[in-house]
């Protein structure tokens, strides 16, 4: 049992440091990774810092760490989409996904660790971005329990691994996934609660903010880096990070059996 | 291997010519991005994306904010069809390997072939910021915003234009280099950053340096000069000038790269 384990362990890491290396050569990653948290922390703190001062009712709500994990969270979802949810329909486009669903490792392992490594190295360089805007435009960065950050960080990349599972079973039914992903990024900018306060929303709109686990995350690794634990936020972003796995199991099995009884795996 | 430069026999280029490549690139358009697709992902992600930096910018800067993020937006909203949907135009003919019929074509020159069948991206960013001010400003409570904007819209129609030059540019410069996608998405954001559509000029120095040679900077300073009630024809004529300036870039990469296709003797963009 535990080097059949050990065996599934390794499945799920090879495919990660497979997936990482494979985007390693593609250019295309560097927008959500790079290019767009950087421009968008730019453009957000110099708003929020404005040359002459404002008046009270002009004033906005938020503040540098909320903007840097905002940022972060916009970013790593952008990079979910386009990475993670575009696993199988690059598979399917390379003409390998038919011989992960008949190989003798579970395909959706293979799935995880490449969602998971898409995650994983996506979060490492859109922290080191946001990291480097902040220094350059000299935006003071708070890190006041780093333990807590850390947690919040693998919280963070474990939902957008589970999410992006998901997604990349769903996107894989249509020929225009990669307009759908496009569509996709800006329902959750705007009512995810990533950096638009879920208060500032009409009140009908505020609830799909508690579906998204990089909200709840969000929350947590703000709390954190001011010096605070919120369990609440850390059990609803672990919560909803296994209930995304879950839906994405169900929705895995059903579009391979669908594409398996109709012949359809390399169409 | 020659180096001999083999130049196809030139024919009369006829109006019906012009006319037929500008159909085909109509037709194009729809095939690779279907009208329902065009209504149900293309213009609701505009409208959208809108909507979120008018928002953002409310959060960021209150009611003035608001107002300042709903003008910028509106033009910021242009790059998705003119430098990430026009992208798409070369990296069709390099897919399709079709790129030796035109270096070889008699009557037409490879940049008013591409010019031409990039002309839809200009009319879908136009037909975004029409859509998004019809259902943003009602509900981001800027209806009296939108009303003055209405006299301004040639303006960013003229942005669509200037905006969709650049990304002809940067898709033919970068269509060898397997950076076609990629480099629409950075010209985006670029124009995010340092077309003055979200952060007012003269913030942050090294931002408004790089603003400077990018479309819709100086475009999006007439709209706000014009709701300012200042003048802004100096800043449209720079516009205009930003635009020509990109497509005479164009005209040079695509002739370079048809020169050294025929050179080498190669059908592809590299």
């Amino acid at each position: 049992m535990p080097s059949r384990l050990v065996d599934l362990g390794w499945v799920v890491w090879a495919s990660a440091r497979m997936q990482a290396q494979d985007l390693r050569g593609n250019k295309m990653v560097w927008i959500p990774t790079i290019v767009q948290p950087a421009v968008l922390f730019v453009i957000t703190f110099g708003a929020l810092a404005p040359a002459r001062p404002r008046t009270a009712d002009q004033v906005g709500t938020a503040d540098s760490t909320s903007l840097m994990v905002g940022v972060l969270l916009m970013a790593l979802w952008g990079a979910t989409i386009w990475t993670a949810g575009g696993v199988m329909r690059r598979e399917l486009l390379q003409g390998t996904l038919a011989a992960n669903f008949a190989g003798v490792r579970p395909p959706q392992l293979v799935l995880l660790g490449k969602c998971f490594g898409s995650a994983g190295g996506a979060t490492l360089v859109i922290v080191a971005t946001v990291v480097v805007a902040a220094m350059i435009q000299r935006a003071p960065i708070r890190l006041s329990h780093p333990v807590g950050v850390s947690i919040g960080l693998l919280v963070a990349v474990a939902s957008a691994t589970t999410l992006g599972m998901l997604m990349s079973t769903l996107f894989v039914l249509t020929r225009h996934g990669h307009h759908l992903s496009s569509l996709m990024m800006y329902p959750v900018y705007l009512l995810g609660g990533l950096l638009i306060p879920t208060d500032v929303l009409p009140e009908v709109f505020r609830w799909p903010a508690a579906l998204v686990g990089l909200r709840w995350a969000g929350d947590f690794l703000v709390h954190a880096a001011r010096g605070s634990i919120d369990v609440v936020a850390l059990t609803a972003a672990v919560g909803l990070t296994v209930a995304y796995l879950f839906l994405a199991g169900i929705a895995f099995s059903a579009v391979s059996a669908a594409a398996r009884r109709r012949g359809t795996l390399d169409l | 291997m020659t180096s001999e430069i083999v130049r196809p026999d030139r024919r009369i280029l006829h109006f019906s010519h012009i006319i037929e490549t500008a159909r085909f690139g109509i037709r194009e358009f729809f095939v690779f991005q279907p009208p329902h697709i065009v209504l149900t992902t293309l213009l609701p992600r505009a409208v959208l994306q809108c909507l979120f930096f008018t928002m953002l910018g409310g959060v960021l800067g209150g009611a003035a904010g608001r107002e300042y993020a709903f003008v910028g937006s509106l033009a910021g909203i242009l790059p998705l069809a003119g430098t990430v949907g026009v992208s798409d135009v070369p990296a069709h003919d390099k897919w399709s390997a079709t790129f030796y019929r035109i270096r070889t074509a008699s009557t037409m020159q490879p940049f008013l072939l591409y010019l031409l069948r990039c002309l839809p991206f200009p009319v879908q960013g136009f037909v975004t910021v029409l859509l998004s001010l019809v259902i943003v400003a009602p509900v981001i409570g800027l209806t009296g915003t939108a009303v003055d904007l209405v006299p301004l819209l040639p303006l960013y129609f003229l942005m669509a234009m200037s905006t969709t030059a650049a990304g002809m540019a940067g898709a033919a410069f970068a269509i060898g280099r397997r950076a076609d996608v990629f480099m629409g998405n950075l010209l985006q954001y670029l124009i995010l950053l340092a077309g003055g559509v979200f952060l007012p000029p003269g913030r942050v120095a090294w931002v408004d340096a790089i603003g400077i040679v990018l479309p819709i900077r100086h475009g999006l300073a007439a709209v706000r000069a014009a709701l300012a009630g200042e003048p802004w024809l100096r800043l449209v004529a720079t516009e205009v000038a930003v635009g020509l300036g990109w497509l005479a870039a164009t005209w040079l990469i695509v002739a370079l790269l048809a020169r050294r296709a025929r050179r080498l003797g190669h059908d592809e963009y590299i």
